[in-house]
């Protein structure tokens, strides 16, 4: 289980604190969308989960031992693809040679076969590709790792449109009932049919955490015109086809989540949207 | 269930990964330590004219020091030593950079599988490699110099054990030096003296090299862009503000005049002195590696300070 507890972490004393007190608890396997403004401290939170940040208060822990210690325990059941990375100068080959026996369930196998879902193969030289493809290469690999945790910031940035497509399936051949996949984005449009969880996150608290069956049960997203329905909407904003909306769901039918229309809601009355789940 | 702290494999793992990805920088840094003392033994004696039949014919053996260019050699292999030991500055040089830092330290080995393979690189091997590839380069000198310059017989391999002792070995002191000149119990003395001067030669170049070893390994911890240069700066300033307070604090306390001695605190031998001094900077060698440590394990991908 991932606990964040009480974490409270600044960048600088002087600052005020990205994340204040904030709690947050993983426990089941499943594809988790972190979602928030840009400076809610999305990335600050996927790294004190690294333990790549040292919290100033609190500590987040993985099956009870502190992240932040980076023992080889949980460092090996830990992959994070950042938003920004380098890969040292080498070929792909010995790049896996070299850092695949740190994962004991390193799959070989499964690293050609993600490659080849990206149209990439084996004999490339990692330090000479270009963003999109060093993505695809880093992405491939942490797949491959089948650690307990994949934290994904901002994974389809740089990807091409083909590539977004093979993202979508490439997360969905990974997904297992002990494996948590924490993605973190803006790009919510690339990554809404593949969430299980939601959880939104904005002055340095969690303003929204339901899983995706929850959503659907409780809530509807529809597109209209007709003014009652808009009269009667927990939330509305305008769209291109009329009026975006999210209503109670009192028929039990399952409507697609619009992502973006939740996360206003969220940012504007987070107490009224968790209220409707507590009714 | 692995050691958290040292596993044999893990390490071996992360040692071969951290060579490959250094190995430009440790191309060069060999290639160093085998170009400067090749240039230096082929070309000296060379400007020098050191085994030309009549410069060879005027060469006298003292203290064992059958080559005209061993004292030569030697000073170089001190200055190169002093040199590879700031190499420590490049000690935690992956942590300059963010991407490096994030690299690094989701890498799962640990903390101190990390720290002990820089370690044994820049403290261990590199040592080592300057030591062979200079008897290497010294090697060259004698093939070729031995080659091109037939009936010179003052052209030897430098001693190992020469260099190693950084010369300070009574093996090459000149026995003959004051032969006839004084008494057997002057001449006594005076050897007392210069094994004792030897000895404090040997234990500055030999625990003074660790300690910088250990310096500038620290100085990287905490700088890691430009280490060097910071590293030398503070040590410099450090230095003479610490003197300087250490002299207006003295003078002004206890006057012009004060002196103090080992003999003061009941040590008269000198050999005690030396031995008191060796395993003082011994225990701050030992001290900086341990906090040089702990600044590595509190790293983060940011930089606060």
């Amino acid at each position: 289980m991932l606990k964040v507890d009480n974490c409270t972490f600044s960048y600088s004393r002087r600052k005020k604190p990205v994340l204040k007190d904030f709690s947050l608890e993983i426990s089941e396997g499943g594809i988790y969308g972190l979602l928030g403004s840009n400076g809610a401290g999305k990335s600050t939170l996927l790294y004190l989960i690294s333990g790549l940040l040292t919290p100033a208060a609190g500590e987040v822990t993985l099956n009870g031992i502190n992240t932040r210690l980076r023992r080889p325990e949980t460092v090996s059941e830990i992959f994070i693809v950042p938003e920004e990375f380098d890969f040292p100068s080498m070929s792909l080959k010995k790049f896996i040679e070299l850092n695949s026996p740190f994962y004991p369930k390193f799959s070989y196998e499964e690293m050609m076969d993600h490659l080849a879902l990206f149209d990439l193969t084996p004999d490339l030289n990692v330090n000479k590709l270009s963003m999109g493809q060093k993505k695809k290469v880093a992405l491939s690999f942490a797949m491959a790792t089948n650690t307990k945790i994949l934290i994904l910031d901002e994974p389809t940035n740089g990807l091409d449109i083909p590539g977004k497509t093979a993202f979508r399936r490439f997360i969905a051949r990974g997904v297992s009932d002990d494996r948590i996949f924490i993605i973190s984005t803006h790009q919510v449009r690339d990554v809404a049919q593949l969430l299980d969880h939601i959880i939104m996150v904005d002055n340095s608290k969690v303003l929204f955490n339901k899983s995706v069956m929850e959503i659907q049960h409780h809530l509807k997203f529809v597109e209209t015109l007709d003014r009652r329905l808009i009269d009667s909407a927990l939330y509305a904003s305008n769209s291109l086809g009329g009026s975006a909306l999210i209503l109670p769901n009192l028929d039990g039918n399952d409507t697609e989540i619009n992502l973006e229309l939740l996360f206003e809601f969220a940012h504007d009355d987070a107490e009224t949207l968790n209220s409707v789940f507590n009714k | 269930m692995k050691n958290q702290i040292f596993d044999a494999g893990r390490f071996s793992a992360y040692f071969k990964k951290y060579i490959f990805e250094k190995r430009s920088t440790i191309i060069i840094c060999l290639g160093v330590f085998l170009l400067l003392p090749l240039l230096f033994c082929l070309g000296l004696p060379y400007m020098k004219g050191l085994y030309s039949p009549e410069q060879a014919q005027n060469f006298i053996v003292r203290g064992n020091v059958t080559d005209p260019m061993w004292h030569s050699e030697l000073t170089l292999f001190g200055c190169m030593w002093i040199i590879a030991c700031c190499f420590c500055c490049d000690f935690y040089s992956e942590l300059s950079k963010k991407r490096e830092r994030i690299s690094i330290f989701t890498c799962p080995a640990s903390n101190f599988e990390k720290y002990a393979t820089s370690f044994i690189v820049f403290v261990i091997l590199f040592p080592i490699a300057l030591f062979l590839l200079f008897l290497f380069a010294d090697a060259i000198r004698v093939w070729v110099y031995g080659a091109s310059s037939e009936g010179v017989s003052c052209i030897h391999y430098i001693s190992p054990r020469y260099l190693l002792s950084f010369g300070c070995d009574m093996k090459y002191f000149d026995m003959d030096l004051y032969a006839g000149s004084v008494s057997p119990t002057d001449k006594a003395a005076m050897l007392n003296f210069y094994k004792t001067a030897a000895a404090v030669k040997f234990s500055m170049c030999l625990f003074g090299g660790f300690l910088l070893q250990a310096l500038f390994a620290l100085g990287s911890s905490v700088w890691p862009k430009k280490s060097g240069l910071k590293t030398a700066c503070f040590l410099m300033t450090f230095g003479m503000v610490t003197a300087i307070l250490f002299y207006w604090g003295i003078s002004t306390f206890y006057g012009h005049d004060f002196h103090i001695e080992p003999r003061d605190f009941g040590i008269s031998n000198e050999m005690t002195q030396v031995i008191i001094w060796d395993i003082v900077t011994v225990c701050i060698i030992i001290f900086t590696w341990a906090v040089s440590y702990f600044r590595f394990k509190e790293w983060e991908i940011i930089k606060r300070w």
